[in-house]
């Protein structure tokens, strides 16, 4: 048995901070889960530190189950112009791949590309769930037609 | 000792989430408790089961394209992987999708109805506008009736606990479809709670007196005052579609958690006996000599404190010995909180490469045997596992293991030598037996704390020492040996300088024990039953006895 090392931690937290998808909730009667408290009220920032993230329209061109991830799917986005980049979505529980090629969406194209058990994921697309894990549910953003790949969106 | 017979469940688990550090509270809680008994020497069986039914199940299981059936099979083998992580001993894992628990569901629902306990009403039902089907209790939300508290499910309030009926919330909204639901009027069965025998039953049962003073003050409340009667009726049953059992003889009808859950203690254990050739009748008759525990949350004291014992008695079953609740856990003093990272799974904690006995450590450090919540404060937990776990216990069995295989050729302590040694040190025994009693009664931080304490005595005996003892008759010229003894010889005085000869002769002398609390730590199971083929005498109570402190995963 060796010492814990703070960085063990940061990872532990980080590897739950990383889903979009909630895990579902516990709904047990007999048994459930503490429920979250309701999270604070998320802190100011101005316009700089908003502009700071590049929020791009990208078009799925694939989507396929990961072995071994019970919430990843692993999606390869157009850019147009910007290119084709994969990336890992925590939105194994509310989305069909199948149902997800040809359609459009957002996503952070200057985030870090973060190497996870699965492979390398080049940015993250955006969701919507309820923060407090109460509501079940992850809808995925769409734009209004007319959008084309690589679009920004500000 | 005439060894005790012992049946000890934890809650069941539903099968339609991951486990997390909040589930293993309690698992981890109970696991140490069973360790303890076996290693005592007691028959103790320790049965836990996937909670399988319900419409959650159903509406995930339509969500995801597959039966119900496949789901829960496969969530059933992540929840026994995760547990099997963290080391939680079963000695049944199994599911209340079984012919055995629906034997005992139908069995118990006929003889309550024989007993005129179960009666059937039209009544008024939340009813999904949207979605077209009946809600349960858990997939309706809305305020506390009791305290106003928002966001509350339709059975209990958690920030007052508060039991109630789905109808009685204010402002209720679907958690399904989030429509405002209409009720709608259907048969359902219910159990009556609040016929007289069963009020008069729990009463008695309620003041035997073995309960948890906070919980005995919390069911006296729910109870209500002599000539009171707050207990109510409760509904057993649901529509279709549904997924679990079938009511016997009441088509479209199934019976609901109350009727199923618990009754999966039973089924796991019928199944356990038969294929251990266990008498399950032994366990379960009334007045059954067998002791009967379920560790569970706060948070379902009313159902396994009420209604459970008292739908065992009028059924013919016996009632539990006790219900051990815990409190609930916290991550750095908040509840845990997906956005920072603090709802933990246990799955995770294993993959990020964490080792299983920090957690275990930590949480049994924390561990009262009260209702209160527990804590899991990070930094502590880094600062507490390294201080205590790592920096003083490993270390010293590791240096202890060399030593021992240096100098004594891997061999422990002669038999003779043991009962000297051990009658030198009647303070540590009478801890020993002080720290048992601890873990009895759960207080697993008291235990730890003790154990620190128990480890002083020894210091003051160093004459006896078996370094000294193996100096004279094994190796007499070994040169590290005689610096051991020197060292030991002064060791009142040497305290400050004990780290290197003096803290090899402690745990040379603490050496028999070390290796066991090493093999407890790392909690192999052969090991702590004293069924080890390593050179130990292991059936040796004064072992057994300070093996059992270390069930905990080691002294610090």
């Amino acid at each position: 048995m060796t010492r814990i090392e703070g960085k063990q931690i940061e990872a532990l937290l980080a590897a739950n901070r990383e889903s979009l998808a909630p895990a579902p909730e516990s709904h047990s009667p007999q048994r459930h889960a503490q429920h979250q408290a309701q999270e604070q009220a998320a802190r100011q920032i101005g316009i700089d530190e908003f502009a700071q993230v590049d929020l791009r329209i990208a078009r799925i061109t694939a989507a396929e189950r990961v072995e071994g991830a019970d919430k990843l799917l692993k999606l390869t986005l157009d850019l147009g112009p910007l290119g084709v980049r994969q990336v890992f979505a925590g939105i194994k529980s509310a989305y069909d791949p199948a149902q997800l090629v040809g359609r459009l969406t957002v996503m952070v194209a200057n985030l870090a590309p973060r190497k996870m058990k699965f492979g390398i994921s080049e940015g993250m697309v955006l969701a919507a769930s309820d923060p407090t894990g109460q509501q079940p549910g992850l809808f995925l953003l769409s734009p209004d037609a007319g959008a084309m790949p690589g679009m920004q969106v500000k | 000792m005439t060894p005790r017979k012992i049946l000890v469940t934890s809650a069941l688990p539903y099968a339609n989430g991951a486990i997390h550090l909040g589930h293993l509270v309690e698992y981890i809680q109970t696991d140490i408790w069973v360790r303890f008994q076996k290693m005592r020497g007691h028959e103790c069986w320790y049965v836990c089961a996937d909670d399988t039914h319900g419409t959650p199940i159903m509406l995930r299981a339509e969500k995801e394209g597959i039966t119900p059936e496949a789901l829960i099979a496969r969530v059933h083998g992540e929840h026994l992987r995760d547990f099997t992580g963290f080391h939680i001993a079963f000695d049944n894992y199994y599911t209340t999708h079984s012919e055995e628990t629906r034997f005992f569901s139908e069995d118990i629902y006929r003889k309550l109805k024989a007993a005129g306990l179960i009666e059937v009403r039209a009544i008024e039902q939340f009813y999904d506008p949207v979605k077209q089907m009946f809600l349960p209790d858990r997939f309706i939300k809305g305020e506390c009736p009791k305290c106003g508290a928002k966001d509350q499910y339709g059975d209990s309030c958690e920030a007052c606990g508060a039991a109630y009926a789905p109808t009685e919330l204010k402002n209720p909204y679907s958690a399904v479809s989030g429509a405002k639901p209409a009720l709608k009027s259907s048969e359902h069965y219910f159990f009556k709670l609040s016929d007289p025998r069963c009020l008069s039953f729990l009463r008695a049962w309620t003041r035997q007196g073995s309960l948890q003073p906070e919980a005995a003050n919390k069911l006296a409340e729910w109870l209500g005052a002599e000539g009171e009667n707050k207990l109510t009726d409760w509904d057993i049953s649901r529509d279709a579609p549904y997924f679990g059992f079938e009511i016997p003889d009441a088509p479209g009808k199934y019976f609901y958690v109350w009727l199923d859950a618990p009754i999966g203690y039973m089924g796991a254990f019928k199944n356990l006996c038969a294929k251990k050739g266990l008498d399950f009748d032994e366990y379960w008759k009334p007045g059954s000599a067998a002791e009967l525990y379920h560790f569970i949350g706060k948070d379902i004291l009313y159902f396994h404190a009420l209604f459970w014992p008292a739908e065992l008695k009028f059924a013919g079953y016996r009632t539990p010995t006790n219900v051990f609740a815990h409190g609930f856990l916290t991550v750095d003093g908040a509840k845990m909180s997906k956005s920072r990272g603090t709802f933990i799974t246990a799955a995770s904690y294993l993959e990020q490469g964490l080792d299983p006995e920090w957690l275990r450590y930590y949480f049994a450090a924390k561990l009262n045997g009260t209702m209160e919540d527990i804590d899991l404060n990070l930094e502590d937990f880094v600062a507490r596992v390294n201080a205590d776990l790592i920096g003083k216990y490993v270390n010293i069995a590791s240096r202890a293991a060399g030593f021992i295989t240096r100098q004594f050729g891997g061999k422990l302590l002669d038999e003779p030598f043991q009962e000297r040694f051990m009658g030198s040190l009647p303070e540590l025994m009478l801890s020993a037996e002080e720290i048992a009693a601890h873990f009895e009664a759960r207080d697993f931080a008291r235990a730890i704390r003790q154990t620190h304490g128990a480890r002083r005595p020894g210091e003051s005996v160093c004459r006896s020492s078996p370094t000294l003892e193996a100096r004279e008759t094994r190796r007499p010229g070994a040169r590290a040996a005689h610096r051991v003894h020197d060292a030991d010889q002064c060791l009142p005085a040497a305290h400050a300088v004990s780290e290197a000869g003096a803290a090899e002769a402690r745990a040379a002398r603490r050496g028999v024990f070390e290796h066991r609390a090493a093999c407890l730590a790392r909690c192999d199971p052969s090991v702590a039953a004293g069924t080890s083929d390593q050179p130990l005498r292991a059936s040796d109570d004064a072992h057994r006895r300070q093996a059992d402190r270390s069930a905990a995963g080691g002294e610090s």
